[in-house]
């Protein structure tokens, strides 16, 4: 899961970078909203955050100008004055949830989630694929009924390919998803990966989760049994 | 050659009028009164002339009629008794001429005075003499004489038809000494009103910009700190602009009260849990859920104390009218996104034309934390409903929740309001709400709502 986390103070931008990283996403910083607004354009994010009170051009209109070209994906307002009308303001323009600084990590790592599962299509936090569960808010796997162990970034990718669920999945979009800019991208890894993340969830190949599309990319193939 | 387009004009007016109203008013009157009486002088100079030869004219007329009655013919010639005419006749060069000739110049009679005088076809415009029964009045400049002349059909006694032409003249002179007579007294009136007009503008002035003079003096004791409001006793042209000054004041000490109360208070709230945390330094292990909680402390002393600060409250000099309807209809998309995933039913019933005067601000401040409240409170279902009558606007807040028991809903509003009576995770929402009613002189009430859960009711007065 990709974000872009648009932010001028410097040490909440990287204090945020590193929390998000480790906790699974890839992360690119813009520390203005210009720079927002290319990197937007430019590069294809699963989510947003970006904060009101920007230098050069500000928060709402970054807002409106990434809706106005084209970009869907969910995004989270970060605002420090807290009040009603800026928060209201900021939805309007395009945002799909509110965070008001100071905040604590965690709201912002549960309101992440909820939204990035929401852009997925899962109107509930538990999805039920057959034997497989996922619990978004817990950030559990289990498959029937045992929890399989994954780092924050496995957890990030599977989801990643669970939401798209039926569609195939190129390694280069996988790459670009998973990892940020700096990253330099050899497929062998994203190979490597994707067999680390088979033997966890299918030791026994009996379930077959995420199948090879020769030529194409990688398909999550487990059906969801009770979509809500 | 320079062209003057209007902007031209007015930023000249701009940059060279005077900076004060007096001067302004002065000038105006001193370009503006002396083109007055020029124009004034002109035409009464202009109409003393005219007067003046309409005179002279009907005077030459009776010298015609009184030479005609006199006129006798006998064989020595024309014959005119003395008796009825002007005696300035029989005096040599007295500047009344008279000469009775033939339509071609030919000289039958001529008065005694005009002996001197060279008879010329000029002078009696021998060439070009009036028709018969008509009369003529001109004036020969170049040497300075006026001319009336008449010409007539004289029948002797002999039955002879003789045509006769009178020509009586008149020296200038006298009426341009009397022009110049009449110009130095006009001179002299017109002068001395300008000067009286003058003066009395300037004393016009001096009492009609007083009042000025005294707000700003008034205004410069008040920054003085000698007065503390603008007396109300200015005339109607400034009375409302003392009035909207004393306005102003009141609003800026009230909010600068405002912001001394919210940093005393803030000040002396932030004490408690800056020393829990200064003790949680010096203790042994790092104890993190204190810190969390005492920040989390501190920060909603923070919200609280300057929410309420920011709120910018009632007294505001024509205060616009909001209308509530486009605000709750915003609010109502935005709590659809946050409340996503509890699908809360949001039902607005708001007549388009309900409104209330109060800052923009406030008014999304006061409903954001009513509706969020109830979003959180409910079970599924929030309602908005607003009414205006003719004293209120009724705005009413409902949950489908567990609803707020009568003996805790005075509290409830009253929570918070002590700066430093927070407990963690309490909502400063409600008190900021009250806070912000009170300065309009709004009131909020608790009840239960038909949805089962408590319904907010705003009563704004209208």
């Amino acid at each position: 899961m990709r974000l872009l986390l648009v932010e001028d103070e410097q040490a909440l931008r990287e204090s945020l970078t590193q929390q998000l990283q480790k906790n699974g996403y890839a992360v690119d910083g813009a520390a203005d909203g210009r720079e927002a607004i290319y990197l937007a354009t430019e590069y294809d994010y699963d989510l947003g955050i970006i904060d009101l009170g920007l230098p050069q051009v500000d928060g709402l209109t970054v807002i409106r100008t990434i809706r106005e070209k084209g970009k869907r994906f969910p995004i989270l307002v970060l605002t420090a004055r807290g009040r009603w009308q800026d928060k209201v303001e900021g939805l309007d323009a395009g945002g799909d949830d509110y965070v008001a600084k100071p905040f604590q990590l965690e709201e912002v790592l549960a309101r992440l989630n909820a939204l990035l599962r929401r852009s997925g299509g899962f109107a509930s936090p538990r999805l039920n694929f057959g034997p497989m569960q996922i619990d978004t808010a817990a950030q559990e796997v289990k498959i029937n009924g045992e929890a399989i162990e994954f780092t924050a970034f496995e957890y990030k990718a599977l989801l990643y390919l669970v939401h798209r669920h039926g569609q195939v999945v190129s390694k280069t979009e996988l790459t670009e998803h998973l990892y940020d800019q700096d990253f330099d991208r050899d497929s062998n890894v994203i190979e490597v990966f994707i067999g680390r993340l088979r033997k966890k969830l299918d030791p026994e190949h009996t379930l077959n989760p995420i199948s090879t599309v020769r030529g194409r990319g990688y398909r999550f193939d487990l059906e969801p049994s009770d979509p809500a | 050659m320079k062209h003057w387009s209007t902007a031209h004009i007015k930023a000249l007016l701009r940059e060279k009028a005077p900076r004060s109203i007096a001067r302004r008013l002065l000038l105006a009157s001193l370009i503006g009164l002396p083109l007055f009486l020029a124009v004034t002088g002109w035409f009464l100079a202009r109409s003393f002339e005219a007067s003046q030869l309409t005179a002279a004219e009907e005077r030459a007329r009776i010298q015609f009629y009184a030479l005609l009655s006199t006129l006798e013919f006998d064989s020595r010639g024309i014959q005119v008794s003395n008796s009825n005419a002007d005696p300035r006749l029989a005096q040599l060069n007295s500047g009344l001429y008279a000469v009775i000739h033939r339509p071609n110049g030919l000289p039958l009679w001529q008065s005694p005075s005009s002996q001197s005088l060279a008879f010329n076809e000029d002078l009696l415009a021998s060439g070009n003499p009036p028709e018969i029964g008509q009369e003529r009045f001109d004036s020969i400049d170049d040497i300075g004489l006026l001319r009336f002349q008449f010409q007539t059909l004289y029948e002797t006694d002999d039955g002879e038809d003789l045509p006769l032409v009178f020509t009586i003249l008149e020296a200038l002179d006298g009426l341009r000494a009397q022009q110049k007579a009449f110009l130095g007294q006009l001179l002299l009136g017109l002068g001395s009103a300008a000067a009286l007009l003058t003066l009395a503008q300037v004393a016009i002035l001096r009492w009609g910009l007083a009042p000025l003079r005294k707000l700003t003096h008034d205004v410069s004791d008040l920054e003085q700190g000698k007065r503390a409001a603008l007396p109300d006793h200015y005339p109607t042209e400034l009375q409302p602009l003392a009035q909207n000054l004393n306005q102003l004041l009141t609003r800026e000490q009230t909010q600068r009260e405002r912001y001394r109360n919210t940093l005393g208070d803030l000040a002396h709230s932030l004490k408690t849990p800056l020393a829990v945390l200064r003790q949680a330094v010096h203790s042994e292990k790092v104890d993190r859920p204190l810190i969390e909680e005492q920040i989390g402390r501190m920060d909603q002393l923070i919200g609280y104390q300057l929410q309420r600060a920011v709120a910018a409250g009632a007294h505001r000099v024509g205060q616009p009218s909001i209308f509530i309807k486009p605000i709750v209809d915003k609010m109502i998309a935005t709590f659809a996104k946050v409340y996503f995933d509890k699908k809360v039913q949001l039902d607005v019933d708001i007549d388009a034309r309900c409104a209330c005067r109060a800052d923009e601000g406030d008014i999304y401040e006061v409903l954001g934390n009513l509706i969020d409240n109830a979003c959180k409170a409910c079970t599924q279902r929030v309602s908005v409903f607003a009414q205006q009558s003719e004293r209120w606007l009724l705005i009413s807040v409902a949950d489908d929740g567990p609803g707020i028991a009568p003996e805790a809903r005075q509290s409830i509003l009253l929570r918070g309001q002590r700066a430093d009576s927070y407990q963690p995770g309490q909502g400063i929402g409600l008190a900021v709400a009250t806070d912000i009613l009170d300065s309009y002189g709004a009131e909020l009430d608790i009840g239960a709502a038909d949805l089962g859960g408590a319904r907010f009711t705003i009563r704004w007065p209208s």
